[in-house]
């Protein structure tokens, strides 16, 4: 009997461990179904609210922690919907959130906020440079640089306010049909590009230019030699 | 006795004569020597295109030639070339001044006038503008002033009846030379007018040019006939020697006669 007693006793106990055991190995993590921020676009040093919606299989209960990498800051960073401030400068910022349930279960994911100033685009003529010299004959090729983050919806370079010279919506911004023959004088050349999606926002540059008049000569028509 | 004394001197000037330091800068003979490089702008135009390009180009090189900084070294063609573009006539125009343009200007597309060569096609300086080609051609010319030549053309001209003569000589200082360039002779107008007071008249291509020794001393005379020429008195020659078979066709030497 003694043996018999102590074989259910063990059996007890292993069956206690092993029940222990399954029921840790079976606690799922947290699952999240979305995470949002609104608005996702933002002006430097405005807010915006990100939100996470996640479950916990197991019904636990949730905690949230939301980082920023130092970018920005939030106002608490705790709760499933928290206020983030943007820094004083644009960009494309992540937001990630890591849910924990109660026994340590984990799920993680970002969402990117972009900040953006009101600053256009940096827009700088490569050819011509300031001052230049062109002779007035042929075609010129005028070549536009422009810096920015975001999307370009196009660039317009125009000689003087009245005359559009052409229009590119293509990197590299380059026009290689600029008819300069029989210009002459003194022309101030504006480029401007134009933020996709912002039509009001665009970056400009200037360059003054000194057109040369030339008259093209064409060649002399050889007289007929008449021999073969 | 008295026979024997200028024998005796002669002898001994001529001793003199065969000993003297050749380090005069100026003399052929010395391996040192060197003339200052004339500089001629070779302006190409057209007075009937439609345009006032050509004018502007024509002002201000007549403008900078006068200048004291350039010291009568700057010295100036008005080449009239045939524009067959144009409804108009140029009546100076040339055929031979066209000729010369398309050595200068091998490539069609290139070819646009108001066009100027300073001592070849080096220091080119094409189109122009009210506002900028004065400054253009003054720092083009000042570019080549004050440069070294170890050719020096010297020489005159003279009127006979309707012809004018043209005696001159190419001297080669400091070292031989070997190389190819042909010695031009241009006639100009001057027509007393603004705009036109160089206007080509002649192109005369003379000989080409493939050796000279140290001190060597060619000389040339020429005869050309006048009928055309509205002003005889007025004709000047300009000779140049000119770099051939090379496409910026330096001008090594030029001078007016």
């Amino acid at each position: 009997m003694k043996t018999y007693q102590l074989i259910g006793i063990a059996g007890l106990g292993l069956s206690v461990l092993v029940c222990g055991i399954v029921d840790k190995l079976e606690n799922r993590a947290p699952m999240i179904k979305s995470i949002t921020v609104d608005p996702p676009e933002i002006g430097i040093q405005d807010t915006t609210t990100a939100s996470v919606v996640a479950e916990d299989p197991d019904g636990d209960e949730l905690s949230y922690n939301w980082e920023c990498s130092g970018v920005g800051q939030f106002i608490s960073n705790l709760g499933s919907t928290v206020k983030w401030i943007a820094p004083a400068y644009s960009g494309r910022f992540p937001l990630r959130v890591k849910v924990t349930d109660e026994n340590n279960g984990k799920a993680s994911a970002l969402v990117m906020v972009d900040v953006r100033s009101d600053e256009g685009p940096v827009v700088t003529f490569t050819r011509p440079v300031e001052n230049e010299v062109i002779i007035g004959l042929g075609f010129y090729t005028i070549q536009v640089r422009v810096t920015y983050e975001w999307p370009i919806d196009r660039v317009e370079v125009w000689m003087g306010a009245d005359s559009l010279l052409f229009t590119d919506r293509t990197w590299p911004y380059e026009f290689t049909q600029w008819n300069v023959t029989t210009l002459s004088g003194p022309i101030l050349l504006i480029a401007k590009a134009y933020v996709a999606g912002k039509p009001w926002l665009y970056g400009v540059d200037s360059v003054h230019v000194q057109i040369e008049g030339t008259v093209p000569i064409p060649k002399l028509q050889q007289p007929a030699t008449g021999l073969q | 006795m008295k026979p024997i004394f200028p024998v005796i001197s002669l002898s001994l000037l001529w001793l003199t004569c065969a000993d003297l330091d050749r380090n005069n800068p100026l003399d052929p003979k010395n391996a040192g020597s060197y003339v200052d490089q004339a500089i001629v702008a070779e302006l190409f135009v057209n007075d009937s295109t439609g345009y006032d390009y050509c004018n502007y180009a024509l002002e201000a090189i007549e403008k900078i030639s006068q200048q004291a900084e350039f010291n009568q070294q700057l010295l100036v063609l008005e080449y009239h070339v045939i524009n067959k573009a144009s409804q108009h006539n140029d009546p100076y125009a040339l055929e031979a001044c066209n000729q010369r343009y398309y050595e200068y200007v091998p490539n069609t597309n290139e070819r646009g006038i108001p066009d100027a060569m300073f001592n070849g096609s080096a220091t080119r300086v094409q189109g122009a503008s009210h506002e900028q080609i004065e400054l253009r051609y003054t720092e083009a010319a000042r570019s080549l002033l004050g440069k070294e030549s170890y050719f020096g053309i010297e020489g005159s001209k003279k009127l006979i009846n309707n012809s004018v003569q043209l005696k001159f000589w190419l001297a080669r200082y400091s070292s031989s030379w070997e190389g190819e360039a042909t010695l031009v002779v241009v006639l100009y107008e001057d027509l007393g007018i603004p705009r036109y007071r160089h206007v080509v008249r002649k192109i005369l291509p003379l000989e080409t040019i493939t050796r000279m020794k140290q001190g060597e001393v060619l000389s040339f005379t020429l005869t050309e006939a006048l009928e055309q020429f509205s002003y005889p008195d007025n004709i000047f020659a300009i000779v140049m020697l000119q770099r051939r078979n090379h496409p910026a066709k330096e001008i090594y030497q030029v001078a007016k006669l």
